[in-house]
């Protein structure tokens, strides 16, 4: 497998998409950084922890393109026809993937850090927890994307799946999110000044139904991006293990897949 | 003999359609093996599975004696190139990067027969150019020097000359007999123009509708399709007389009918049998292409 990591990342020094996407990333870490010294932000924590989201976008296109580049041009018989296993090639694609992601998060958090803690302030110690979890929700993401890409031997076509259902999560987390977010109760003002009384939300989700819809929320590695900035109702070690749930699915079904599927 | 490649009734599936229905064949070893059959005929999907693209519905294959479901069979693919269909080269890549990223997957511990599979392929002057601004031709020769980046023992080459212009053609066929002969490279070439493979294979597969229904080495195939000259005479007996003593290699086909085998002087000939009362009624030219022998063996209409 060493053979077929030393050959990925010798594509990936030399890959366009691959260096324009870190780009896009640190660009978007500037952007992030010039708001909260705009709006005069006390903490950085807000800027960093949402590094999750535009890697997912980031994930999706590179992944899609770069492994879709050994079906297009058939590059992947190369390594079968000289006998590498189908485990292997998929391990070290998915390895491969992995730590493009650790590199898109980490252009991001390269400005955060040059520019943000000087003029913002450091991070808190929860801020740099959500990061460390953050980073294992990136892992799942890229067992998505390296599931479609691995399995959808069609390049664009995978990287219309990949992106379609990138922001059909981030969609999806939203809507969630936003059900979750709903006060269970609100304020009715009084007649006199200053006179409010609390009454009973209808729209609030309670019981069983707000369970499900929690574990959801955690369970899409979106939805734990939105939370990574927003914070959560959930104990922050119950993300990874769902994180690693998504990652053991997807890297299973992927694998198996794989290793039948029949290549042209 | 040695075979490098063996399958012994071998199907594969495609939902109802079978591509191969019990395929049987035998490259032996040092041979330049020439897999002929029409468009349909399986030829692609054989090769797809002895390069592990695709695993058979049934039956076994041997490469270097390893059947298909042994663990060894990917040391044994180790020992293998291949060019399927289209070249499998990245096209945003240059030639010399091309081998660099193969000598990678193989682990090879430098790149130092780099320049020299460029030059043997006649590649060593394309510089900086990417592969996708090669022509046809020139990527056909970077797919083949992939193909022969871990010093294989065994060569498949899938339609090589598929597309190429006439000088392409002479090039690729050049440079599979170079690796035959040089380095002692067994060659497995499917093609469906025939005339071309008979100008270098060795022994030839014909296959139809996923069988192998006639293998034979090219001598036999020479032996079959030689040219020869189809007489009607009066009587054979005379004629052979005549052909005796002339020392012709002939055979009858009946009480008026013969072959006469290789070149032979027609108005002595004539000449002859007049002086023996025996009168020639028709004489044609018969020369039994490859094409028509394939042609004959599928039952299809010449």
């Amino acid at each position: 497998m060493n053979r077929l990591l030393i050959a990925n990342f010798a594509r990936i020094k030399k890959n366009k998409p691959f260096w324009v996407l870190c780009g896009v990333m640190a660009l978007t870490a500037i952007v992030m950084v010039v708001n909260a010294v705009s709006n005069r932000d006390t903490q950085i924590d807000g800027a960093m922890c949402a590094f999750a989201i535009p890697v997912e976008i980031a994930a999706a296109i590179f992944i899609s393109i770069f492994f879709g580049t050994e079906y297009g041009d058939g590059t992947i018989r190369n390594k079968l026809i000289i006998g590498h296993d189908r485990r292997q090639i998929y391990f070290a694609n998915l390895i491969t993937a992995a730590i493009c992601l650790l590199a898109f998060a980490a252009a991001y958090m390269l400005p955060v850090v040059i520019f943000g803690f000087p003029l913002v302030a450091l991070p808190t110690v929860q801020a740099v927890r959500m990061i460390a979890v953050g980073i294992l929700t990136l892992f799942a993401f890229c067992s998505i994307y390296v599931m479609v890409s691995m399995i959808y031997s069609n390049k664009a076509g995978a990287t219309v799946v990949n992106l379609v259902v990138a922001f059909l999560m981030l969609f999806a987390a939203f809507i969630i999110f936003a059900r979750l977010a709903t006060p269970e109760f609100y304020p009715v003002h009084g007649l006199e000044p200053g006179e409010a009384e609390y009454v009973r939300n209808p729209s609030y989700i309670s019981g069983a139904k707000r369970t499900v819809l929690q574990a959801l929320l955690d369970l899409l590695p979106a939805g734990q991006a939105i939370q990574l900035l927003t914070g959560t109702e959930s104990p922050l070690w119950a993300l990874p293990l769902y994180s690693a749930g998504v990652c053991a699915v997807c890297t299973a079904v992927g694998a198996v897949v794989f290793y039948k599927k029949d290549i042209k | 003999m040695e075979y490098v490649l063996q399958t012994n009734a071998v199907k594969k599936d495609y939902g109802n359609y079978k591509a191969l229905n019990g395929l049987t064949m035998h490259v032996p070893k040092g041979s330049i093996y020439g897999f002929i059959g029409k468009n349909g005929a399986g030829k692609t999907t054989l090769i797809r599975l002895v390069c592990g693209l695709q695993q058979p519905t049934d039956g076994e294959m041997e490469i270097y004696g390893i059947g298909h479901k042994d663990r060894g069979i990917f040391k044994a693919r180790r020992r293998m190139g291949a060019v399927v269909e289209n070249p499998s080269v990245y096209l945003d890549m240059t030639a010399q990067e091309n081998l660099k990223e193969q000598y990678r997957i193989l682990g090879m511990p430098s790149f130092s027969g780099i320049d020299e599979l460029l030059k043997l392929v006649g590649l060593e002057d394309t510089g900086k150019k990417k592969a996708k601004n090669f022509s046809l031709g020139m990527r056909q020769r970077l797919g083949i020097a992939v193909a022969l980046a871990g010093n294989p023992d065994f060569l498949i080459l899938d339609e090589p000359v598929n597309g190429l212009d006439p000088q392409g053609i002479v090039e690729i066929r050049e440079l599979i007999l170079k690796l035959n002969r040089e380095k002692g490279i067994t060659v497995l070439v499917s093609s469906h123009i025939l005339d071309e493979l008979s100008k270098l294979a060795t022994h030839f597969g014909f296959i139809d509708k996923g069988k192998i229904i006639k293998e034979m080495n090219a001598s036999a195939l020479e032996a079959a399709c030689r040219k020869c000259i189809k007489i009607t005479v009066t009587d054979t007996k005379i004629l052979s007389g005549v052909l005796d003593e002339a020392g012709a290699e002939y055979s009858v086909l009946s009480d008026t009918q013969a072959e006469i085998y290789g070149e032979i002087e027609i108005t002595e000939l004539a000449l002859k049998l007049n002086a023996r009362r025996c009168r020639i009624q028709t004489i044609t030219e018969h020369n039994e292409t490859l094409e028509s022998f394939y042609i004959n063996l599928v039952g299809g209409e010449r």
